[in-house]
């Protein structure tokens, strides 16, 4: 208790100087354990909303679809769906049709990806099937075997809008060219480009029997209830496919790789400036104790002179660097709990400072919500402590360095 | 019984090509319960040879003999152990911990030495008594006159108990008063509980108080006077 009086009692010689390092200290571990949080909040939101939009936590495929997306490379709905019967953890499943095809109406033609999709299914999870998307007509139910739902910029292409018609041409399963007609039942405007241009949703059971055979997928997407649940689920449904021909099970990071790979290339950066922000702590720090240790030069001298050793004088000063590190990062852990509260109950939109972000095709809400990343503040606080206690190292050894004569006569 | 005991004790400085002997083969012995000063002009040597007597200095040659230990062949840490159980240090400019109370800077001493908490109390207080600080323990430094602070530092260096009590120019920062208060009580402890003072100091009145006057000239001893 002793040296840490002392300590304490020393860290307040200086208030001005102590006040300083203390905000650098809780300064940058709030900046960067709430950055992390409102990052690792926005990763969330990134991957929840692919899971949607995309491929699910998990979802089944034959073999070779992910790598080259052919129509013939198919599967059956009979043989995935018996695996999924009973398990728990379950939030949707969405069976999906992806047919590349050739859209013609009266006055244009063009390129376009058909998704059979179950429309009252995907309305409650996919957010391209939203009525705020909607800008004009209504997305189609399950049972309306007849009704398209496009995007704005092919509607705009084909010079089509609502009731109007349009055929689509495509390859079946068998090789064979076939041909459906639809009306268009709504048009919908998700920002994405891409999907504006060149996408229609039909129903799937229609499309299915256009490409010859009812039972036909080329994705069962599965959402689960909760992302941690996923190993599990993903370890039992490859050891069952192996089990099954032309039938494999893939997680999100598999079918959404770039998704994926932007978080980690993201998540990297993030981590790098972790350090370089680490780096700086420790060199201000280094400077402002060095400061005062050549300050109290004449008391150290005072000290060793009285009779306190060396290791003593060292621990004096360690116990300084740790009342300074530990209070620092008290003071950012209490920072970061009130503002990450805030930004995970209010959430924080940065639409008006970067619009909305795609990322690999798909269009993201930029008002994120940060999420509560325990380890990772109570890691970057201990680093923290730790990177104040080696900054101390050098100040501590020139301290130590101090001949009591010599320090004796400084005023 | 001898205390100090220095043997052809030199301490030799270079100051560019040129050697300065600022302890000059220094024969000296200084026995318990002794009251001696080591008079002298400035730069005769008198706080080199103090420093070398308390092992924060060694010595170019010679020997030291404190309490018939030598502290020649000590390392730093056992030298730094000796002055914390055998000697006394009162320094010109005071010397206290700032953010330590007068009670607080004695009992420092006692805390880094191992006694027990418990002693603490039974040991500083009387000391603060004697010294004429009581009513002023919970004071920091800067709410004690100079006066004051010395006379925290000699309760600081004689609370430990030493062999010895090394006092370098202890009234320089005084005035007239404080000084003569300072050197009674000093004296007074000298009397009553034979602990013996090494001054180092050209203030006529520490000469006129002491038992025994060492006079310093270029580094030698030239003059060695007991009074009766």
């Amino acid at each position: 208790m002793l040296w840490l009086n002392l300590a304490w009692r020393n860290l307040w010689r200086n208030r001005t100087r102590t006040l300083v390092l203390l905000l650098v200290i809780s300064g940058s571990l709030t900046f960067v354990a709430w950055m992390q949080n409102i990052a690792c909040g926005s990763y969330d939101k990134m991957i929840e909303e692919a899971v949607r939009m995309g491929s699910g936590h998990l979802s089944f495929h034959h073999p070779g679809y992910p790598a080259e997306r052919l129509t013939e490379q198919y599967f059956l709905r009979s043989q995935a769906m018996p695996l999924l019967a009973g398990r728990t953890g379950i939030a949707a499943i969405l069976p999906r049709l992806y047919v590349s095809a050739l859209a013609r109406s009266s006055r244009d033609n063009r390129a376009i990806m058909m998704l059979g999709v179950d429309f009252d299914l995907e309305k409650q999870v996919n957010p391209l099937l939203k009525e705020t998307k909607t800008v004009a007509g209504h997305i189609p139910a399950s049972d309306t075997q007849k009704l398209a739902y496009i995007g704005i910029k092919l509607a705009e292409n084909l010079r089509i809008d609502i009731g109007n018609k349009l055929v689509v041409m495509f390859q079946d399963l068998s090789g064979e060219i076939n041909s459906k007609l639809y009306r268009v039942g709504g048009i919908f405007k998700s920002g994405v480009t891409q999907l504006d241009s060149s996408t229609i949703f039909v129903n799937r059971i229609s499309l299915a029997e256009g490409l010859g055979n009812r039972d036909a997928l080329h994705e069962l997407a599965v959402l689960l209830d909760s992302r941690d649940d996923l190993p599990k689920h993903l370890r039992q449904l490859k050891g069952a496919c192996a089990e099954i021909h032309g039938l494999s099970v893939y997680s999100w990071e598999e079918t959404s790789k770039q998704i994926a790979d932007a978080i980690k290339i993201d998540s990297t950066q993030f981590k790098f400036m972790i350090f370089l922000l680490y780096i700086l702590v420790t060199v201000g720090t280094v400077n402002l104790l060095l400061m005062s240790i050549i300050e109290r030069t004449r008391e150290f001298g005072l000290l060793r002179a009285i009779g306190l050793d060396k290791r003593r004088i060292g621990w004096l000063i360690t116990c300084e660097a740790l009342l300074l590190g530990s209070l620092g990062a008290l003071i950012g852990l209490v920072a970061t709990t009130v503002l990450s509260f805030y930004s995970w109950h209010y959430g924080i939109d940065f639409s008006a400072m970067f619009g909305e972000a795609e990322v690999a095709g798909m269009l993201f809400d930029m008002r994120i919500n940060s999420s509560w990343e325990w380890g990772w503040m109570f890691g970057l606080a201990a680093a923290m402590i730790i990177v104040v206690l080696l900054a101390s190292i050098y100040p501590v050894r020139k301290a130590l360095r101090i001949a009591p004569a010599e320090a004796m006569k400084r005023h | 019984m001898d205390t100090v005991l220095t043997k052809e004790l030199s301490r030799i400085y270079q100051n560019g090509a040129a050697e300065v002997k600022a302890v000059d083969s220094v024969d000296l012995t200084i026995e318990s319960g002794e009251f001696a000063v080591l008079a002298g002009p400035s730069g005769s040597g008198k706080s080199t040879l103090l420093n070398l007597i308390g092992g924060l200095d060694r010595p170019t040659a010679g020997t030291v003999h404190l309490s018939g230990e030598l502290l020649n062949e000590k390392t730093d840490d056992e030298l730094t152990r000796a002055r914390l159980f055998k000697i006394g240090f009162i320094f010109q400019a005071y010397n206290l911990i700032p953010v330590l109370t007068a009670y607080e800077n004695v009992q420092f001493i006692l805390q880094i030495q191992g006694i027990p908490d418990s002693q603490h109390a039974d040991r500083i207080m009387p000391l603060l008594q004697e010294l004429g600080l009581d009513g002023l323990e919970h004071r920091r430094p800067s709410e004690l006159s100079g006066g004051q602070q010395q006379r925290v530092a000699v309760a600081r260096a004689i609370v430990g108990r030493p062999s010895i009590i090394l006092a370098d120019e202890p009234t320089a920062n005084l005035d007239s008063e404080s000084a003569v208060n300072l050197l009674n009580m000093m004296h007074r402890l000298n009397l009553e509980q034979k602990v013996t003072f090494l001054f180092s100091s050209h203030d006529q009145r520490v000469i006129d108080i002491a038992q025994r006057i060492i006079s310093l000239r270029d580094g030698k001893i030239c003059d060695d006077i007991r009074k009766n």
